[in-house]
Parts: structure tokens; sequence; C-alpha cells
């Protein structure tokens, strides 16, 4: 089975970082961007099975990235962080397609949990 | 003064409240979350190593290194957090123009960087004294600042000078304008020049489209108070 790959999107650097680290020790093929720009130019060139996506973002902010995912690529699915919950962004992102949406900090072994769930459902769009 | 009622004044009051105490916990909730992580990632490696995977010292040092400065940058926003609660103590109090300016500048950093702006400011060596509300005078800032960078077109630049003028200070904001900020920029320096002028002050602007936003504040020495005046007579 192949690797899960994922992109940490997020403008706190330090904390894309120790994701993609952390996914990389549990066998994910994890990397990370700092800005929605950055996130569509990685995902325009290659393929991700899940974007794991700040919300508040300078620039071009999370749900503007989500649509343009979902234009794009609508398999692919994204899974949305937060600093503090919203309950109108998070049905937002719903609409949008989002797959799930979560507050900082999530436990690991959960956010490893749904990361897998959503490529599941990716791998399910694709056939 | 005339075109806000107090009610609107005080509601404005503390939506600036909100707005800095919303926007530091958000900055303090993103160093937890990273915090989490690295002290996460050092369980992986510990965790690891109990399975035979040789400890690399240097990634600890890394990582230790890495938390520690989140420390710092969680214990300055707790700081920003706790001195901004403390500027409701007392409804006056003696005040340093450059040490309330950058306390609003450490406030508004987030606010610029969410357009992709920085901010600079610089203040004289000597010291500035006011007297007056601290928290009507953050507010009066913060207000200013809001309305420089919604006339500012993201990544560029904002600059905040203060200087000693006759009987007061000046505060001088100056940054680009972008072509299509028009009604934005009105309303919100309608309300910066609302409040500066209830504090006794004038606010100067020139926000032509294609030229430089230059707002020039005075503010006086001595400060009216803006909030305790509408606590005390709505």
């Amino acid at each position: 089975m192949p690797k899960l790959r994922v992109l940490v999107v997020d403008d706190e650097e330090e904390l894309v970082h120790a994701l993609v680290e952390r996914l990389q020790i549990r066998g994910m093929d994890a990397h990370g961007v700092t800005t929605g720009k950055e996130a569509l130019e990685r995902i325009r060139s290659e393929a991700f099975n899940v974007v794991l996506l700040d919300v508040k973002m300078p620039g071009l902010g999370g749900l503007k990235v989500i649509e343009e995912i979902k234009n794009q690529h609508p398999c692919m699915q994204v899974i949305m962080l937060t600093g503090h919950s919203s309950a109108q962004d998070a049905q937002r992102g719903k609409n949008l397609g989002a797959f799930e949406y979560l507050q900082k900090p999530v436990n690991i072994e959960d956010l490893c949990r749904i990361l897998r769930a959503a490529g599941l459902r990716e791998e399910n769009c694709q056939e | 003064m005339s075109g806000l009622t107090r009610q609107k004044r005080y509601e404005k009051g503390l939506n600036f409240f909100g707005a800095i105490t919303r926007s530091l916990s958000h900055q303090l909730a993103n160093v937890m979350a990273i915090l989490t992580e690295l002290t996460g990632l050092l369980e992986d490696l510990l965790y690891a190593a109990g399975q035979g995977t040789p400890l690399d010292p240097a990634r600890i040092e890394n990582i230790v290194g890495r938390i520690g400065k989140q420390l710092e940058r969680g214990t300055g926003f707790i700081k920003h957090l706790n001195r901004f609660g403390h500027s409701v103590d007392h409804p006056t109090a003696a005040l340093e123009a450059g040490e309330i300016l950058e306390r609003v500048v450490g406030y508004s950093r987030r606010f610029a960087t969410l357009k992709k702006m920085t901010l600079s400011h610089s203040r004289p060596e000597k010291d500035i004294p006011m007297q007056g509300s601290p928290f009507d005078l953050q507010h009066v800032l913060y207000r200013c600042f809001d309305a420089a960078l919604s006339a500012s077109p993201q990544g560029t630049g904002l600059a905040v000078t203060l200087e000693a003028a006759e009987g007061g200070a000046r505060f001088s904001f100056s940054g680009p304008v972008a072509g299509d900020s028009g009604k934005e920029v009105s309303t919100r320096l309608a309300l910066a020049r609302h409040l500066v002028e209830g504090m006794g002050g004038t606010l100067d602007s020139a926000t032509d489209t294609g030229k430089p936003i230059k707002l020039v504040v005075f503010l006086p020495a001595s400060l009216r108070l803006l909030s305790a005046d509408a606590r005390e007579q709505d």
C-alpha cells in the first residue's frame, strides 16, 4: 500500500515543521507549506491524498483554498485546522467539501486516524 | 462630540477590547499547538529509542531550542494580554507615549501580518509624558492603525513615527494607498478622527488615491477621558 501523501498548510512555520516530522515518523509522506498560494502551486504540480489546512492565514485564506482545491481536484480531501472553532467556518468548509474540521491542538493519533479515513475516501473517489 | 452616540462609543471600546483579546489568545493558541507538537515529537523520539532506534543528541537539542523559542514567544503574548487587561484598572494614569505606542504596535502586528504587511515604528529617546486613560490611548492608536492598514494594499509596509509636539505628542502614520479602498477607509478614518477629537486632539489625513496615506495625529499631554465619560453619562 503506497504511503499517504499529506500536505500540511499553516502560516505557523514551526507548527508545519513539527507536524510534518511527526506524520513522517508515523509512515506518511508528509510535506508542508506556509501559505495558501504555495499550497495551490504544490497541488498543481504534485498529487496529494489529503491536505491539512489552516483556516486563518494571511493572503489567500483557508476557505478560498478549499474552493480552489475542490475545483481542480474534486477527489482530494481537505481537513480544516483552526486555532479557535467557529461553527460558521466549519459549516462553510463542509459546504465547500471539507472532510473534517479540527481544533488545534489535535492529538496526533486522532489526527492520523482522521487522515487515514480521509485518504480512504480519496481512494474510493478515484476508483 | 458629534456623529457617534455615547453608547456607540462605549460599544466601539468593547469591540476594540474583544479584537485585541481575540487576536492575542489566537496567537497563544498557536503557540500551545506548536508546543504540543514539539513535546509530542520528543515523546516520539524517546519511544523510538526505547524500540532500539539510536537517539540523536543534536536532534534533541534542536527540538529543545525550538521549544524554548515558543515559550519565549508565548510569554510575550501573556505579558501583552495581562498589561492590556490591566489598562482598565484606573480611569486615568501617568502614561508614556512611546511605551503605549509600542504596546499597540505589538497588538496590531498580527492584523498587519494577516494583510501580509509589515509595521515599523520609531520613538524619540526622551520620554513623552501624558496623563489620561491607558485604555483610551491604546484604543485611539489602534483605530488609527486600523484606518491606515485598511487604506494600504497587501504586501506593503506601514510606518509610525512618534515625536514630541508643543503641549503633547504627534503620531504620524504613513504608507502606500490601495486604489479601491475608498469607502472602507473613510468609515474607519471617521471613527479614528471622532475618538482623537474626543480626547482633545486633532487628526489630519491625506488619502488621495495614488498618493501615500499620511495620518498625523496630535494628542494633548492631558487627555480627555473617552471611556469614563461614556460610562458615567450613559
